[in-house]
């Protein structure tokens, strides 16, 4: 997209450079189109076929060519929206498709394009009521994306709900005022306290009341603040299920074959008598005799009786 | 060299033709790659140079290239699992188990079956033992072995094994020692060494074996790069009849 073929300009002339690029794939730039299809219709200049200022769009490619193939191919598709469960095999879904992309070529490259053109309209008028369904149907990628939306459009509906009804427990507390205010009655008419002291006592209650609930108030929205704050640090630690408290359950030895004696039992048992005993500098690491004893032991019974 | 370390290399080498033909990969790379690794494994120091220096074959480069590059293969054909469990120590355990239980007669000493199950162990080298039967079992038959060439009964090993598992499981012993029975069948029918004409003869075709194949590879080189290239190099057996 260097420069316009009429005036010249380019991106570095003109700060507000457009090139505009219609389907005969000479462009021209915004200026240009607008003094030249001041009547909206008038010829190319490079190549005098007569355009509608309407039909120039903003040129995205380079390459004419390629603008041009893409016009087409989406007009066309607009047209040739038949999907694979529109045909019989595998087969004719791909010829379909061949023939469509035939067509596409023919109309960017200048070939045949009154026939191809007449085609279009034949096909257009004889599957309209599959082009029409087709129209609406959503295919499987738009399907999956409006999945998506829809799941997280309900996630943010139940958070809100789950807020709002948090919300209406804690105004349910001043609306049981009313229930509240016929039991002070009963209790004034029945009870033999004097008034006032009643009243002190109803009073100091709902003081209370009101303490606790600012107190809430208060905590909840340190936690919102504190929420807010740590939203973007994630947390490696381990993620249990709260409530179960970790039990630790000691590794099974499966051994296959014949039981073996504890390790403070092999002394009593005699088997160190038949073992070198370890020197002082072994004991002091922390490997006494009984664990070369016992480690030959291990060995020697597990899978002996695998068969 | 240990024996632990010896048991280990084999095993490798066993467990390495398991996966792949002797023709994809030269038996005695292998070998020496296999033999490196366990060293390595078994905690057994030797440094490379001096493992080449023992080596009678190849130059000294060579051999420690291929040394050093088969060595991840081989991890990688083994599945990395590295641990092999030898019969040298469960034979530790039932001499011990064996010498508390008071199972053989005073005049018996348990050392005298060493020599015999040494040769024993020398022999499984070769069979297939070590991937058939768990080695305490290996270990167990190896005593049994050495006792028999020791000339001292057999029976001690058989009172032993009814003395450590009955008043329980009467079945089970019996089936431990005809188990054993079949070990060391297994081990003297493989146990044996080739003679060298058989190995002279094995050598030969595999060396010819080898040449085929470099000049096959050759001629389908020539081919796809000759004549405007056709088709894949692949087909061997397609090449071989077009070309005479």
């Amino acid at each position: 997209m260097r420069a316009c073929p009429k005036c010249k300009t380019n991106e570095y002339n003109n700060r507000s450079f457009v090139l505009m690029i219609n389907e005969c794939g000479h462009s021209l730039c915004k200026n240009c189109v607008d003094n030249l299809f001041v009547r909206n219709s008038g010829p190319c200049p490079t190549c005098g076929r007569t355009l509608k200022k309407n039909d120039f769009w903003r040129q995205m490619f380079d390459d004419p060519l390629i603008e041009k193939e893409n016009h087409f191919r989406k007009k066309l598709r607009q047209v040739y929206n038949l999907r694979e469960d529109d045909f019989p095999s595998l087969r004719e879904y791909n010829d379909y498709l061949e023939h469509f992309e035939q067509l596409v070529w023919n109309l960017a490259n200048d070939e045949n394009v009154e026939e191809t053109q007449l085609e279009v309209k034949r096909f257009a008028s004889e599957r309209l009521d599959v082009i029409e369904r087709n129209r609406k149907r959503l295919g499987p990628d738009e399907i999956w994306v409006q999945s998506c939306l829809d799941d997280e459009r309900r996630f943010r509906e139940r958070l809100t709900m789950d807020i709002e009804s948090q919300e209406l427990t804690n105004a349910s507390g001043p609306g049981a005022k009313g229930a509240d205010a016929r039991a002070i009655i009963e209790e004034l008419k029945t009870s033999d306290l004097p008034a006032e002291v009643i009243l002190d006592r109803q009073r100091k209650r709902q003081i209370e009341a009101n303490l606790l609930e600012k107190e809430q108030e208060a905590k909840r929205k340190k936690t919102r603040v504190h929420d807010k704050k740590h939203q973007e640090v994630t947390t490696f630690g381990p993620l249990r299920k709260s409530g179960q408290p970790f039990v630790y359950h000691p590794v099974d030895l499966v051994l296959n074959g014949p039981a073996l004696p504890e390790m403070f039992d092999l002394e009593a048992c005699g088997y160190l008598r038949h073992m070198r005993p370890s020197t002082t500098a072994q004991v002091a690491g922390g490997f006494p005799t009984e664990t070369g004893c016992y480690r030959a032991l291990v060995e020697s019974r597990s899978d002996l009786l695998v068969f | 060299m240990w024996p632990g370390v010896r048991w280990s290399a084999f095993a490798y080498f066993k467990r390495f033709y398991v996966r792949h033909s002797s023709m994809e990969y030269s038996p005695k790379s292998v070998m020496m790659g296999c033999f490196y690794l366990a060293a390595k494994i078994e905690e057994f120091n030797v440094s490379i140079d001096d493992f080449i220096r023992n080596l009678r074959s190849g130059t000294p480069e060579s051999n420690t290239e291929t040394i050093l590059s088969l060595e991840p293969v081989i991890m990688l054909k083994l599945d990395y699992h590295l641990t092999v469990h030898s019969p040298f120590r469960p034979m530790e355990g039932h001499l011990i188990d064996m010498k508390n239980s008071d199972c053989c007669a005073n005049d018996v000493d348990l050392e005298c079956v060493r020599p015999g199950a040494e040769k024993f162990y020398q022999k499984g080298l070769v069979t297939d033992v070590m991937l058939l039967f768990p080695p305490a079992q290996i270990a167990l038959a190896a005593v049994r072995h050495g006792l028999l060439l020791a000339g001292k009964p057999a029976t001690i090993v058989d009172d032993y094994v009814h003395s450590k598992l009955l008043p329980e499981d009467a079945t089970s012993a019996n089936k431990l020692i005809a188990r054993l029975d079949e070990i060391i069948e297994c081990v003297e029918r493989q146990g044996q060494i080739q003679p060298q004409e058989t190995t002279d003869r094995l050598q030969t075709r595999m060396q010819q074996w080898n040449k085929l194949q470099i000049a096959l590879e050759q001629r389908t080189k020539m081919r796809v790069s000759g004549p405007g290239g056709g088709g894949l190099a692949g087909d061997e057996a397609n090449n071989s009849d077009d070309d005479d």
